[in-house]
């Protein structure tokens, strides 16, 4: 054990306490778009961030990267650790020997993210001589046995393509394999299979299983969809409208759901060969933007459980409902959830 | 007779090189034949690049095929003049995926809507708008939104929007692209779940294309799986969900994610009830 896994062993890896982060509204006004949000990660460990457009999952995705300001916003109270260190009032400097070997961001459109102009084995090596110091001879060495890390075919010919000849699949392995050469601690994977296909999302999957597996690389995953966070996750964050409402381990959150908006959001997923009436079980309305939370309970008017007289005026903690669950409803302790239906 | 028949219908692109020099032609879709019932769902399923959308487009004669017939209540839309197709056009619609796209950003929700009245009747502003309300109230678009804009609504209100313009002439054939794949997973459920109340109400019948298999399951009556421009397999949605013939179908299904966690060891903590 190096001293450094021995100091991070009795702490989490990434600790987020009671984040706010601000934009400007139409009006000018900072308006809080994530609110006193708080979860932590551990060391290997693969955490999601669940949420819908809006629910603010990736303005807190990042803020743990450091880009809530060059994205417009501003920190408005809270803290980030990353192995114990205090991230939110880094400078900028010190943000570059972080952000790389300490962490790395993968992100839904791997075609935008990657530069037209030079090949993905360019692309690598740049990233490595960078942030390692990397020689001209070992970065090009280092951005084939990368490729190769990522199940890219024929990785010694495919650096010296362009991104323009991989399809959408294939440029998101090239992301990861440019992000994963620093050797982060950390990967932040932003809707990372959205954008692909039902196959190919599967073999992102299974990519990002087998890399944690060699790497022991932790992962903090950002999705609005909870059937592909069941592949991947330890533990769920759901966020809504700007803060967390239920969090707990995968078991805790999909088998047994202490949040209405949880266990309305497991119903409404397809599952395959479950067909009834034709019918999927929708929420009904939609999420309420920044700007325009209610008061009470944020999720009040689409709760099938609603109880006017609490729910539309008393804004509820978040409380703790096991060893290592929490969920934010006044009537958790009233209500009967269902979770994934099991045989 | 079946509203719209589709035979032997192929299509073949002209390649371009970086250069945009032409190289040789890339076969989009080959040879597919298949029939859509009045009221019908037929699902048009498979990867990116199988074809599924080429062939929507082919249905209602926005592109061209190079062999084959489609024939539309009867009449071969291959054979009609510009004119005659404008007016057969009316009862062919389509729904895209991206709503944000799909609506003029500088055209009002109501005015959207009514416009399809404007080009193909005599209807006066007052009555076009009127139609148009009605519509938008129909697919969950109160009053109070009329007057917006696409820019102010979400995505889930622009695809109903869509759908509501989509609606305006009273097609029998709605060619749905992908139309809930942009959208957040509790509000794809409400367009999924409404434009399956509008096909019982309306008679209306979809040629529904989509890579989501667990979303065609719900939707569709019958299942077309096309790959690299061919159709691979095609039967009734439960034959092909049970006991899918081709090796291509069985892994996208398996391909679905279901959202039952795995333990340490990688294994599903429990078994979804009638599940594969």
């Amino acid at each position: 054990m190096t001293v450094r896994e021995q100091k991070a062993a009795g702490r989490p890896l990434l600790e987020v306490r009671d984040l706010t982060v601000q934009f400007p509204a139409a009006s000018g006004d900072w308006t809080p778009v994530v609110q006193g949000v708080s979860f932590t990660l551990d060391q290997g460990e693969s955490v999601a961030l669940v949420g819908e457009s809006g629910s603010g999952k990736t303005v807190t995705s990042l803020a743990v990267m450091g880009l809530t300001g060059v994205t417009g916003g501003r920190i408005a109270g809270g803290s980030v650790t990353f192995d114990g260190r205090e991230l939110t009032a880094l400078p900028e400097r010190e943000w570059r020997g972080l952000r790389g070997p300490g962490m790395g961001m993968i992100f839904q459109q791997p075609i935008r993210s990657l530069n037209p102009a030079f090949t993905v084995g360019d692309q690598i090596a740049e990233s490595v001589r960078r942030h390692l110091g990397l020689s001209r001879r070992a970065a090009r060495s280092r951005a084939v046995e990368m490729l190769d890390l990522v199940q890219i075919p024929r990785a010694a010919e495919r650096v010296h393509d362009y991104p323009h000849s991989f399809s959408g699949g294939m440029c998101q392995r090239v992301m990861i394999a440019m992000v994963m050469a620093c050797n982060p601690r950390l990967l932040i994977a932003d809707e990372p299979t959205t954008a692909l296909d039902v196959t190919v999302q599967e073999r992102i999957l299974h990519l990002l299983r087998d890399l944690q597996e060699q790497t022991g690389v932790s992962l903090l995953f950002v999705s609005h969809d909870l059937a592909v966070v069941a592949e991947l996750c330890q533990r769920v964050v759901v966020m809504y409208a700007g803060e967390v409402v239920e969090q707990g381990t995968a078991a805790d959150v999909f088998l047994r759901p202490r949040h209405p908006y949880t266990a309305g959001l497991l119903a409404s997923i397809p599952k395959p060969g479950l067909r009834t009436d034709r019918r999927l079980a929708a929420i009904p309305g939609s999420i309420p933007a920044p700007g325009s939370w209610p008061a009470g309970c944020r999720f009040h008017a689409r709760c099938p459980h609603r109880d006017p007289d609490r729910c539309d005026s008393r804004h509820p903690d978040i409380f703790p409902t096991g060893p290592s669950a929490q969920a934010r409803c006044l009537r958790v302790d009233e209500v009967e959830l269902q979770g994934v239906t099991v045989g | 007779m079946s509203l719209l028949d589709v035979s032997a219908i192929s299509k073949s692109f002209a390649g371009r090189d970086l250069l945009g020099r032409r190289t040789r032609r890339l076969p989009a879709v080959h040879d597919v034949s298949f029939s859509l019932e009045k009221g019908e769902c037929l699902a048009v399923v498979g990867e990116s690049g199988a074809g599924k959308s080429t062939l929507g487009r082919i249905v209602l004669r926005l592109i061209k095929p190079d062999a084959g017939r489609v024939v539309f209540d009867g009449v071969d839309l291959l054979a009609l003049g510009s004119r005659e197709m404008r007016r057969l056009r009316q009862r062919m619609q389509m729904i895209f995926q991206d709503p944000y796209s799909s609506l003029d950003p500088r055209m009002s929700v109501a005015e959207a809507v009514a416009e399809p009245l404007l080009v193909h009747t005599d209807l006066d502003r007052a009555a076009r708008l009127r139609r148009g309300a009605e519509l938008l109230d129909r697919v969950g678009i109160g009053r109070r939104y009329l007057d917006r804009y696409p820019a102010e609504l979400s995505g889930g209100q622009l695809q109903r929007v869509a759908i509501a313009r989509a609606l305006t002439l009273n097609p029998s054939l709605i060619v749905c692209d992908e139309p809930v794949a942009a959208l957040d997973v509790s509000v794809r459920a409400q367009v999924l779940n409404l434009l399956r109340e509008l096909q019982e109400e309306l008679g209306l019948s979809y040629l529904f294309v989509s890579h989501d298999l667990a979303l065609v399951e719900v939707i569709a009556d019958r299942v077309l799986v096309m790959a690299e421009g061919r159709v691979v397999e095609q039967g009734d949605v439960e034959q092909i969900f049970r006991s899918p013939t081709h090796e291509y179908t069985q892994g996208l299904l398996s391909a679905i994610p279901v959202p039952v966690p795995r333990d340490a060891a990688g294994r599903r903590m429990v078994g979804i009830q009638g599940a594969p």
